[in-house]
């Protein structure tokens, strides 16, 4: 067989890709699966254990909290970003001089880094001497306990999650109203539409798709959290923040069951992939459109 | 003035007040921090809190070396572990971006369907099979599983943006580059790749900040010499004996100021690029 010349200039060039690809994720990601059916440990000859590890971590109590945790946790995590990133987008959609400026701080929190981001918000919210216990004492309200506490501990973690990662929402979603026809608002105009019915009639029916799809994306980058919630409580107090990730380091860093670690990181990579079908199919629709 | 003036002019104060809420909200975080790391060391804690101290000192910074001896090695790990990986995953997402928006053959939607399904994948899953297999290969504790395993993570998301922006140069100018004799290679590094420098600039930051605030696999694959300056902060903030505030906000804010002055000089591009990256596909 010989191939075309298109055909090996494009695959020398994707070598280095698909090398990185391969040795970095796909290769490690069957070892995962692997591992997952083994008792591995480290500095021990791994013993085929066929789904024990799947059995032990699916009937452990910890694990299901934790499951069901990392779902409270996404779900709240990703409407609230959705909420919050969509009031901001409605905000800037009102016009301001400056605009380009108020868009480069708004993306701000997206270049701080989750430890950073965790250190400036435990300044800010020690129960103690923090500004914003501070800002609610002065309104004479109740302050917060924040982090000694098991339920509120949860409550900051989102906070930080959210306050990080909004911008995102608000860029795709100012994107998405933007793109509304504005013959739309002129007819609603002519009928007597006020702004509150624009929102209900209007604006929320036609970017209910770019909803959609920065939900999916939102909760299926917010499920592998890690970085936030490990520095800011590693899991605790007790187990009050332990979520999906946080169980897998343990098991497998901690108490040094690899095995155990790998059947998570394998139930963790199938949900992601089957959330993940959805928008898969999609992209790959816009990288070759021609199979339309 | 009149009703309508009147309701105008409330409309325009109350407009104002959201936008400042919404700036008060993304921007109050840091700029608070990065002012308090400069208070003197006894009033980080003053009650009631302070925006700024009675004066502006360097002590805070100045004590970090006693504290987190390690702070500006680590700070040229990251340094390293960045460059490096944004370095390889250019080169690396450039020439596969040119291949997926110039060329077409059919079997190319295979790998393309490759990057799109591994885009998904959370790097927690990976650090399991990685950990022996950098320990067999005594490069656990090197930046290197950082820059190759951070590469990985990184091209394929840089090669999708990447072949977005290349998509909208037209590609009648290679053609017309290729008249006068270049190969379709030459004529795209030529004539394509200074036009979508912007959008490559877009995409080194996108990159450089993922690579910069890596947290899982700096924990997992490094322990002192490679350790990079995330790490560090994070045990310097859960010391035992109690952290050090001054020293904590000091490193955190060098840790920060670069990459915020990187996203904010090219948000437009970034802007652009999280758009096509979420919204077209």
């Amino acid at each position: 067989m010989r191939l075309s010349r298109p055909s090996v200039i494009a695959l020398v060039l994707l070598t280095p890709l698909l090398a990185a690809l391969g040795f970095f994720i796909v290769v490690p990601a069957f070892q995962l699966l692997w591992i997952s059916l083994t008792n591995l440990t480290p500095g021990r000859p791994a013993e085929f254990i066929g789904l024990d590890n799947y059995g032990y971590v699916l009937s452990d109590p910890a694990f299901i909290a934790a499951l069901l945790r990392n779902i409270a946790f996404v779900l709240v995590v990703v409407v609230l970003e959705v909420g919050v990133g969509f009031a901001i987008a409605l905000v800037l959609q009102l016009r301001f001089p400056l605009r380009s400026l108020w868009f480069a701080i708004i993306l701000a929190p997206f270049a701080v880094s989750p430890i950073v981001a965790v250190v400036m918000w435990k300044y800010m919210l020690d129960p103690t001497f923090g500004i914003v216990n501070y800002a609610i004492a002065s309104l004479g309200l109740p302050t917060v306990p924040w982090m000694t506490d098991a339920a509120t501990s949860m409550a900051v973690i989102i906070i930080v999650a959210v306050w990080k990662e909004f911008a995102f929402t608000t860029i795709v979603l100012f994107a998405a109203l933007t793109s509304i026809p504005k013959e739309l608002y002129e007819a609603a105009h002519v009928d007597g539409a006020n702004p509150w019915q624009n929102l209900i009639h209007i604006k929320i029916p036609l970017i209910a798709p770019a909803i959609a799809i920065v939900l999916l994306f939102r909760i299926i980058f917010t499920l592998r959290e890690f970085g936030i919630p490990w520095t800011l409580t590693g899991g605790g107090p007790g187990t009050a923040t332990e979520i999906l990730s946080i169980y897998l380091y343990k098991q497998a860093f901690r108490y040094s069951d690899f095995g155990a670690g790998a059947a998570i990181g394998w139930i963790m990579l199938a949900v992601t992939v089957l959330l993940s079908s959805f928008l898969i199919r999609r992209t790959y629709r816009g990288m070759f459109p021609e199979d339309r | 003035m009149n009703i309508h003036q009147l309701r105008r002019f409330g409309f325009g104060i109350v407009k104002w007040l959201l936008l400042a809420a919404v700036l008060l909200w993304a921007a109050f975080p840091i700029v608070f921090m990065v002012m308090s790391s400069f208070k003197p060391p006894g009033e980080i804690w003053a009650y009631p809190p302070r925006l700024w101290g009675s004066t502006a000192t360097l002590s805070n910074y100045e004590e970090i070396g006693r504290y987190s001896p390690t702070y500006f090695r680590d700070l040229g790990n990251s340094v390293q572990v960045t460059l490096g990986g944004v370095l390889l995953t250019i080169l690396t997402a450039t020439a596969a971006a040119f291949v997926f928006s110039r060329i077409r053959t059919g079997w190319l939607k295979l790998p393309g369907l490759l990057i799109i399904v591994i885009r998904m994948f959370p790097p927690i899953v990976v650090i399991i099979p990685l950990f022996p297999l950098m320990s067999a290969l005594g490069l656990l504790d090197t930046v290197t599983p950082l820059i190759l395993a951070g590469t990985a993570f990184s091209v394929s998301i840089a090669t999708m943006l990447l072949k977005a922006f290349i998509d909208d140069i037209p590609v009648e100018l290679e053609q017309a580059a290729m008249i006068d004799g270049c190969n379709q290679f030459q004529a795209f590094v030529r004539i394509t790749l200074p036009l979508i420098a912007p959008g490559i600039a877009a995409v080194v930051v996108f990159v450089a900040v993922g690579l910069w605030n890596e947290y899982l696999f700096a924990l997992i694959f490094t322990s002192t010499e490679a350790r990079t300056a995330p790490v560090t902060i994070a045990i310097a903030m859960s010391n035992p004996d109690g952290a050090r505030w001054g020293q904590l906000l000091a490193m955190s804010t060098i840790h920060l100021v670069p990459v915020v002055v990187l996203v904010m000089a090219v948000h437009k591009q970034l802007v652009q690029g999280m758009t096509t990256g979420a919204v077209k596909g």
